[in-house]
């Protein structure tokens, strides 16, 4: 990671991943977790740990209904507040549709990429004013986290694909 | 004191358990496991348990149901309050309270 300069006038510099980068420290992150909760490495990663997961790192995950609109399907975002983790909701939909099953695990992964990369550029970036603070770790979540679900190229689950996603807020707050 | 959902998540998480396997210990009155969902409502305080589902939460969890029963603002059914007299029912909260107070003594 490296800071460069941030010609959006939101902050004087932001940080800068390599694809690599974030495709490494997502892959530790989810080989780690897996080999604290289960001893050894559980591929296909199961949906419980994705949720363990995001409960170790953000302060909640919950449930909402009816996140999508006419025009867009939404399935989870992720809400940052000054000084406080993150919050994650998934639409129930997911949960209580069982063919919708990959659905859920991906918005899961995709939600727990921004809480995550959040973390990261947080942890670079000890001084910032609580407001800057907020504004980096919205940046910073929506880069991508696909080595979350590509565990050593072993798991096919991929993110879903930005066509047709919300970023309702882009600045405000909360990550689709 | 923390409410009913409070208490059952902070309980679940030390104890390391995940959702999942919080509902497949409990079952509905249908013998079904409860939802992932309803757990969820349960632990953002938007429902209240019933009480099959509040005494096997209080297996799963390690913890007295009456501590349950409590945190949901419920008499326990075993002491069927229902049969007791006024002037009874008001000396048994007498008697709670001064448990209570009792126990906050330092």
């Amino acid at each position: 990671m490296k800071m460069v300069p941030d010609r959006t006038g939101r902050f004087k510099k932001r940080p800068y991943w390599e694809i690599c980068e974030l495709e490494q420290q997502c892959e530790e992150t989810i080989i780690g977790f897996l080999r604290e909760r289960y001893g050894f490495e559980r591929i296909p990663v199961p949906t419980e740990a994705l949720t363990v997961l995001i409960e170790r790192d953000a302060a909640e995950l919950d449930l909402a209904m009816n996140l999508s609109d006419e025009r867009y399907e939404v399935f989870g975002y992720t809400k940052f507040e000054r000084g406080k983790k993150p919050l994650v909701t998934i639409a129930r939909e997911l949960w209580e549709q069982q063919h919708r099953n990959n659905r859920l695990r991906t918005t899961l992964t995709r939600e727990y990429g921004h809480v995550l990369l959040a973390h990261l550029a947080l942890r670079q970036v000890r001084h910032l004013k609580r407001s800057a603070a907020l504004l980096l770790a919205q940046y910073a979540s929506d880069q991508r986290g696909g080595g979350l679900v590509r565990v050593a190229g072993g798991l096919r689950l991929g993110l879903p694909a930005d066509a047709g996603e919300l970023h309702a807020a882009r600045g405000g707050g909360v990550f689709s | 004191m923390k409410t009913f959902g409070q208490f059952i998540v902070d309980r679940r998480k030390e104890l390391g358990l995940s959702g999942r396997e919080v509902v497949a210990g409990i079952r509905n009155a249908d013998g079904k496991p409860i939802s992932i969902p309803y757990l969820v409502d349960l632990e953002h305080d938007r429902r209240k348990p019933s009480d099959e589902v509040l005494v096997q939460m209080a297996k799963v969890l390690q913890v007295d149901s009456d501590i349950l029963y409590f945190l949901a603002g419920r008499m326990p059914p075993d002491l069927n309050a229902k049969g007791l007299k006024p002037d009874e029912l008001a000396a048994a909260f007498k008697a709670f309270r001064r448990e209570v107070k009792r126990e906050r003594k330092p």
